[in-house]
């Protein structure tokens, strides 16, 4: 039998602003007065400092940052550095994973593997780089390895925070500020510089869901936070 | 009675698991299911808990030091 989820899209929101709502569905989900969740965002311009982070791999200072309107927040997720911003797509699971997979590190597998079968969805070659998190394209204008979709996870009481990033259509420029997830030697792309047509991040969460649901056995329908909050059992 | 705490066996199948931090001191009183210390692969922070009420009476691994699953970080005497 299909476990069921539940899905909320906060839409254009701050980090923090999101953050928040995050840390609440997970409270309620540790106590079981909320179903798991797949909690969907955009964010405006941020830039994250992850546990992992090395203080390197920031390249612009504060200042200089604020000047390109991109804030920065340390926060609870593993890995390095990252940014997210306008046109990227953020999906952030919380659920008890060890129902779904066994072990976090099969777990972080499956999303990337949910990744790849989204990207063939749009006609792109998603794949892994032996050592190296995450989804990774080559760019059809350089022919070069680059980095599409960003991972990192926390597991806390047994459920899961934090989760995938998608760049679908972000200012690429952005990256600039940073050596995102701390890897020199390879860029970062998006679907759209890839060859992508214009897509919207609905159509996206939708085949993200439909690809979800395939990998991890569950079945997933939507929801609002105003639910959750008000939701009692 | 003394209790262990132990990198929990979900995090098996990373290639390297690092004590991040702990998050309380020898001598703090804590509770069953407390987060008391933070591991990391390189994409997964990882909250232990404390496997009992009690007290962190002993620290056997260190901030920065690379663990194994199963590998016994402290223990609580409850």
């Amino acid at each position: 039998m299909k476990k069921d989820l539940i899905w909320i899209d906060l839409g254009l929101i701050s980090y923090e602003d999101a953050f928040v709502i995050q840390e609440q569905l997970h409270k309620k989900c540790v106590t079981k007065t909320c179903p798991d969740t797949l909690l969907f965002q955009e964010n405006y311009p941020v830039i994250t400092l992850g546990r992992g982070t090395h203080e390197q791999n920031l390249l612009l200072t504060p200042a200089e940052l604020l000047d390109q309107g991109i804030a920065l927040t340390a926060v609870s997720r593993g890995g390095d550095i990252s940014y997210h911003g306008n046109g990227q797509f953020i999906v952030s699971p919380i659920l008890h994973f060890d129902q779904y997979v066994k072990g976090a590190h099969q777990y972080v597998r499956c999303l990337e593997q949910v990744v790849i079968n989204l990207l063939a969805h749009y006609q792109l070659k998603g794949k892994r780089i032996k050592g190296r998190s995450g989804v990774w394209v080559v760019e059809p204008e350089t022919g070069e390895d680059k980095k599409v979709s960003a991972l990192g996870i926390a597991v806390s009481h047994g459920v899961t925070l934090h989760g995938i990033s998608i760049n679908v259509n972000p200012n690429l420029d952005h990256f600039k500020a940073i050596i995102p997830c701390g890897i020199a030697d390879k860029g970062v792309t998006s679907m759209e510089a890839c060859g992508c047509p214009p897509i919207s991040l609905s159509d996206l969460r939708e085949q993200f869901i439909l690809a979800f649901d395939e990998m991890f056995g569950t079945h997933t329908t939507k929801s609002t936070i105003d639910e959750i909050v008000s939701h009692k059992r | 009675m003394k209790y262990e705490i132990a990198i929990p066996e979900f995090a098996e199948g990373a290639e390297e698991i690092n004590l991040r931090q702990w998050l309380v001191a020898v001598g703090d009183t804590v509770k069953k299911g407390d987060n008391i210390a933070e591991a990391a692969t390189d994409k997964i922070s990882i909250y232990i808990e404390s496997p009992a009420d009690g007290v962190l009476s002993a620290i056997l691994a260190q901030e920065d030091d690379r663990v194994l699953v199963g590998q016994i970080i402290g223990e609580i005497e409850g």
